[in-house]
Order: C-alpha cells, then structure tokens, then sequence
C-alpha cells in the first residue's frame, strides 16, 4: 500500500491506495503549528480508517506547504504535479485544473497526457485564496463560512468588489453594509471577485481555460464560487466529490510509482 | 590569538599571502564603511560563500577577490574625489565601453562605477546584508513597492550614507526603464542640488521582429546619442578621450566576450561542470564598469576555463549526466538561492540568456567609427531590441546550447520587463515547442516575496522538466 499526504497551510490530508490504485482512505484533520505533527496526525488517522498500520504502506509521498516538516515521507513533491497526478487520475480527460486552497490559488494546464504543460500561483498575496474568504465572511458578514456559498446563490444583484485586495475588499464590504445591501449579494460579489481573480491569473500565464476544467481545493465547495467561476468563464467546471483529495491522491499515486 | 576572521574572509576569496599586509587593514576599513561586522564577514566566509560558490576552484576564488578588491576601491572613492579625481557613474543596462575609455586614458584621474549595481551584488550575494541600504531609502523618499527599484534605491542610500561620493557626472541611460533618470531628480530635488545627471534615451519604436541593428538609421541615431553622452560626460570631468582608446577598449571587450563565451559553451556541456551562480560574476563587467579593470577579471577566467574543461574532460558535473537544463533570462547573485533551488532539484541553469552571445554578437562590426561599433553591438544584444528580435535572438541561444526549455521573469519590479516577459514567453514556446516558464520574483531584492512559495514553484518546474525528459 502506499500513502500521500498534503500538509497545506488549512487542511492536512492523507490518501491510502492499494495496488490497484484503489482508494481505501481518505482522511483529513486541520493543520496546527506544527506541520510534521500535522502529518503524523493525519497518517495515524488514515491508518486507523483503514485498520492497517505503518508497516503495511510501502512508500510515503508528501507534498503541499508543509511538505518538508514531514520526516516521515520517502519522497516529497510539490503539490503542481500532485494536483495533476490525482485529477487526471479521477478525470482522465481534464486539461485545466483551478485549485484554490487555503493560502494560495493555482491554475494547470494539461496536456492529453496529464503533463503538466503551464501553471500559475499566487506567490505573495492572499487576494483569491480561501484565506479571502474566510477573512471577509466570518470577520465581516458574521457568517459561518459553510453558509457563505448558499447564501450567495440567492443573489439577484451582486455587488462589485472593485479591490481583489484582501484589506480594501474588507473597506468595501463595509462600505456595502453601511449602505444596507444585502448580504446575498455581498456574498456573491465575493465569489465573483475570488473568480475573476482567478482567472486573470491564468490568463496572465497564457492558459486558455480548456475544458475539461475542474475545480478543486477547500473553496470548491463554495458553490456560489463554482458558479461565479462558470459565469466568468462561460464554461462548465466539474468539482471532485471530496474536491481536498486531489494533491494527496496525487501523491499516493506517484508513491505507487516510485516504489 | 583570536581567529582573524577578516584575514580567513580575504584567503577564501583569492588573496595571496603577500597581498595581506595591504588588502587587510583596507578591507577591515571598507567593511566599516558599509556597516559590516565582524559577524557579517563571518557569515560570509562560513556560510554564504560556500554555499552558493565553488570556492574549491582557483578560477572562483580570484574572481571573488576582484569583487573584494573592487568593493574597497569603492568606499575610497569620497578619498578619491577629495584628491581632485573625477567620478563618473552610471546604471544598468549601458554600453560600457565609453567609461572604460575614460579610465584607459586617464587611470589617476578618473573614477568609474556603477554602485548601485555592484553594491547590491556584494551586499546580498556576499553578506545578504543589502536591507539596510533600501531601508534607507525607504525611510528617506522612495517608498517600499514603489517603482524605483532596488538598484535605485541603492545608489540613493548609499549616497545618503555617505558610502559614495555624489560624481561629477551621472551618465545615466534610460534604455529599458526610465527609473534610473527618475532616481536621479529625486536626488537632486530633495538631496543633493548638486547631482549632476546626463541621461541618453532611445525610444523603442521599431516594428515587431525587425533586425534592429541591420536598420542604419537607427545605428546612426543610436551613435550620434553616444557620441553626445560621451561629449558631456567629458566636457563635465575635463578629460578627453580619444577615437583609438575607445578602439582598445573595444578590442579588450571583444576578448573578454570571446573568453566568456567559451565558458558559456563548457557550462553546456553535460554532466553541468560549474553552478551559474558560481559563473554568474564573470559576466558582470560587461554590464558594470570595474574601476580595478577588467584585467585581472580576465587572469580569473582564463584559471576557470582552464579548470572546467578538466571537470568537462573527467565528466564531473554539479548534477548528473542528462539532468534537464534551463535557459534562464537572468540570474543574479544578489539572490543566489534561486538557482540553487533548481540545481537542488536536479535541474540545471547553465547559464543566463542575458548574457549568453548569439553568434551575430560575437562577428566583428563592419563598422570602423568607435561609435558605430558600440551602437551596432548594443543593437544586436536581445535584451534591448523589440521583442520579436529578441525572441528570435533567445532561440537561436536555445538551440546553440541545447537546453530543454526556458525560464522568464524575477524582473516583476521593472515596468517593461515585468509584463514584457509574460509575452516573450509565449513567443519563444511557440517558435521552439519547448517549455516556457515564468516566475514572479525580484533579481535584486529577496525581501518581497515567500521564498516558500517561490520553492513550490521551483520545484514544479523541476518535476515537469525531469518528467519531460524521463
């Protein structure tokens, strides 16, 4: 058996696969400050779901931010080629993947292949991640960050953030709130902004957005993101069921491979 | 006794021991004058040096002892001035010649620079102590994240530091950016009235992919600019140069390039014989006038081509044999984990294209006038012509040096090159159906962005290099 784990800067994640490269567990905790800890966490839970111990997994790839912190790994990768690896694995004809995760935001494309053949990421900024989110709605709208996506899907007329900043996106909503809009159209301003983001940060890198596009990450189930996505794209865009899976399923796949 | 961690600093970097009694107390004096302790000097010779230079090579360690020797030659520059000798500056990108003339014809008179640019090299390749300076200048005028990049701001604070002495003339080009001009008012406007500036622009009106140094009209505008330059610059420090010394720089510079493209060519080789980072100085008084010459630059090149073609002939590389190479538009040792970070990922970055030659710039000008032969030069390097030129330029290095791809970018401070590169990238995908990556970044300064972030993406490249290749 062989393992993955995508230690991110939210969520820490781990995939099982057998040699069939079936998926016996997917597990997933919270990240703490201590990522290596984090990494332990999420094996020992994973191994626990799947009533196998350390000694059953072959090869162990980690990937994500924390991928370093986790001593325990024989290989580790960034998370690009993991994400690649995992969505071509559960959508065989994906060429575009949007990952947006707790801190950064990521655009792939693909070729027929599943090669990696362009990407873009957010490198310095938080404008367009899940940290934009959570930021605005919980400290913001007083909302749970679960309700934002169907509150946003009730929207008749959203409200344009014109800031892609965090900080000045924060000024605005308030603005917005002083002038009584309602919060369903705050809340779909925001996915619209988080996806027009986004998006110009793959067309700045000269990807075209080929379908089949799917969209993963924690702020893929935001459907009220999804949706915003597909408006701005004029294109459909698929989410995974457990839309956190894809780094870590990538990674157990290349364990598979590396051992 | 103590352990003279200054006198381990100046052996690492090349220096003789009959060399001590002089360089010593100077260099002691010179680190004082930048604000380096003795923990920065040991930081450097423990641990920065080592990690990013090939120290166990001659060839390193003599170039790195030219920086050294460049360095205290600059904070004696105010000494220099008080004696009645004439400072001239100058930034980045400029055609140099003209100032190596002027030292040519009067060594004792003259002092060229252009210490913004070598500053910021030493501070943060050497010591990664470079944030003091633009602190300064950020405390002082030029905000943080403004346009006035990092070179800038250096050469503003180390005027205000009294590092540098303000010159007698600052001759100042503004052929990819209009910052360095900009800098210049501001110092004059607000520190120092008598900053004089002489500024030689060329607008960049060219049509797409025309051969800019076939157009004549333009090599004569281009010439004539110069030659004005030249003129003011002299007229401003009361020396003259003549046609045959700017004929004797330009035959020195056709060596050196000569010389550096064979390093250039044995840096392809495969297994990759030498780190760019390692390599990267050598390049670097072509771009930054060395007011110790670029002689002894020279002894230090001809030791290290001497040294890589015995790695090249025993086949001793920095990675292993077949290990994908990137062409990277620049790298710069004032950031030197980056490179590091690819060839750590098992991906080597020979060289920069910047300073890589096609072979049109290592033909011999038809031109006989001095001016012409530099303004025809300067026309035929990618860097500075339209980019459909320029991308024509970077794929025929590409294929000459049989690399697997291509990396843009680390520019995301200049206003040009910053969005220029996106679009060159994709030109240079579709010509040579290799990969073309691009990465956010600043050459210079480091203090802008997550170096965890930045590793992701090094990574990735690497991994989809080495999946390509395998």
């Amino acid at each position: 058996m062989f393992a993955g784990i995508d230690i991110g800067s939210v969520a820490t994640k781990a995939v099982i696969i057998n040699q069939r490269e079936e998926i016996l567990v997917f597990s997933q905790i919270s990240t703490s400050y201590d990522r290596e800890q984090s990494g332990a966490d999420v094996f020992k839970l994973a191994l626990e779901k799947s009533q196998k111990s350390a000694e059953d997994i072959e090869y162990i790839v980690s990937t994500g931010y924390g991928r370093r912190a986790f001593t325990s790994s024989d290989k580790v990768l960034p998370e690009i080629v993991c994400h690649a690896k995992g969505t071509k694995f559960l959508f065989p004809a994906v060429r575009t993947i949007i990952d947006i995760g707790g801190q950064d935001s990521k655009v792939m494309q693909l070729d027929e292949q599943g090669m990696v053949t362009r990407f873009e990421m957010n490198d310095k900024c938080a404008a367009g991640t899940g940290r934009f989110l959570e930021v605005l709605t919980e400290r913001i709208l007083n909302l749970p960050i679960e309700e934002l996506g169907p509150l946003s899907l009730k929207s008749k007329k959203p409200c344009t953030l014109s800031s892609i900043c965090t900080v000045f996106a924060e000024s605005e909503i308030i603005s917005f709130l002083s002038e009584h809009k309602a919060k369903e159209d705050i809340a779909y301003g925001m996915s619209k902004a988080i996806a027009k983001r986004v998006i110009a940060m793959g067309v700045g890198g000269q990807i075209n957005f080929e379908e089949l596009i799917v969209f993963s990450g924690g702020v893929a189930k935001n459907i009220g993101v999804v949706k915003a996505i597909e408006e701005e794209l004029g294109k459909k865009v698929i989410t995974p069921k457990q839309p956190q899976i894809t780094a870590a399923l990538g990674a157990a796949i290349f364990a598979k491979e590396q051992s | 006794m103590a352990k003279d961690i200054y006198e381990d600093f100046l052996r690492l970097t090349g220096f003789e021991e009959d060399e001590m009694s002089e360089y010593l107390p100077q260099w002691r004096k010179a680190s004082e004058r930048l604000g380096l302790t003795e923990d920065d000097v040991r930081f450097a010779t423990q641990e920065r040096l080592p990690t990013y230079f090939a120290i166990e090579l001659e060839g390193i360690r003599k170039l790195l002892g030219c920086f050294v020797k460049e360095t205290i030659d600059l904070t004696r520059a105010s000494e220099y001035k008080e004696k009645g000798v004439k400072i001239v500056y100058g930034i980045l990108p400029a055609i140099l010649h003209f100032y190596y003339a002027l030292k040519l014809t009067a060594p004792d008179k003259v002092y060229v620079s252009f210490p913004d640019i070598f500053l910021t090299l030493v501070m943060n390749g050497f010591f990664h102590k470079l944030s003091p300076l633009l602190e300064e200048a950020e405390r002082t005028g030029i905000p943080y994240g403004c346009r006035h990049c990092a070179l800038n701001k250096t050469r503003y604070a180390a005027l205000r530091l009294g590092i540098i002495p303000p010159p007698d003339i600052s001759w100042i080009w503004g052929f990819i950016c209009d910052e360095a001009p900009k800098t210049d008012e501001f110092i004059r406007i607000y520190h120092d009235p008598e900053w004089k500036t002489y500024i030689t622009r060329l607008p960049h009106d060219q049509p797409l992919g025309t051969v800019e140094d076939e157009v004549i009209d333009r090599v004569e505008y281009l010439a004539s600019q110069m030659k004005d330059g030249f003129e003011a610059s002299q007229r401003a420090i009361g020396i003259k140069v003549s046609e045959e010394k700017i004929n004797e720089v330009i035959a020195i510079w056709q060596r050196y390039a000569t010389k550096l493209s064979e390093l250039a060519q044995l840096m392809a080789t495969d297994p990759q014989p030498l780190g760019v980072i390692s390599a990267r100085p050598f390049w670097e008084p072509l771009f930054c006038p060395f007011n110790t010459g670029i002689e002894p630059m020279e002894k230090a090149l001809d030791i290290i081509i001497k040294e890589i073609k015995q790695r090249v002939a025993k086949r001793e590389g920095i990675l292993p044999e077949g290990a994908p190479k990137l062409m990277i538009y620049s790298v710069h040792p004032s950031v030197p984990w980056i490179a590091k970070i690819f060839e750590d990922n098992g991906v080597g970055i020979p060289f920069p294209e910047f300073f890589t030659l096609t072979k049109k710039q290592l033909t011999p000008s038809t031109f006989k006038d001095p001016y012409m032969v530099a303004a025809e030069n300067w026309l035929r390097t990618s860097g500075m012509v339209n980019p459909g030129y320029q991308a024509e330029q970077i794929c025929e290095k590409m294929t000459t040096l049989k690399v697997d791809g291509m990396v843009m970018g680390l520019m995301d401070f200049d206003r040009w090159l910053g969005s220029d590169h996106r679009l060159l990238a994709r030109m240079i995908e579709e010509k040579t159906k290799l990969p073309v990556f691009y990465i956010e970044g600043d050459n210079w300064d480091d203090r802008d962005y997550s170096p965890e972030a930045l590793r992701t993406r090094i990574e990735s490249i690497c991994e989809i290099m080495k999946m390509r290749k395998a």
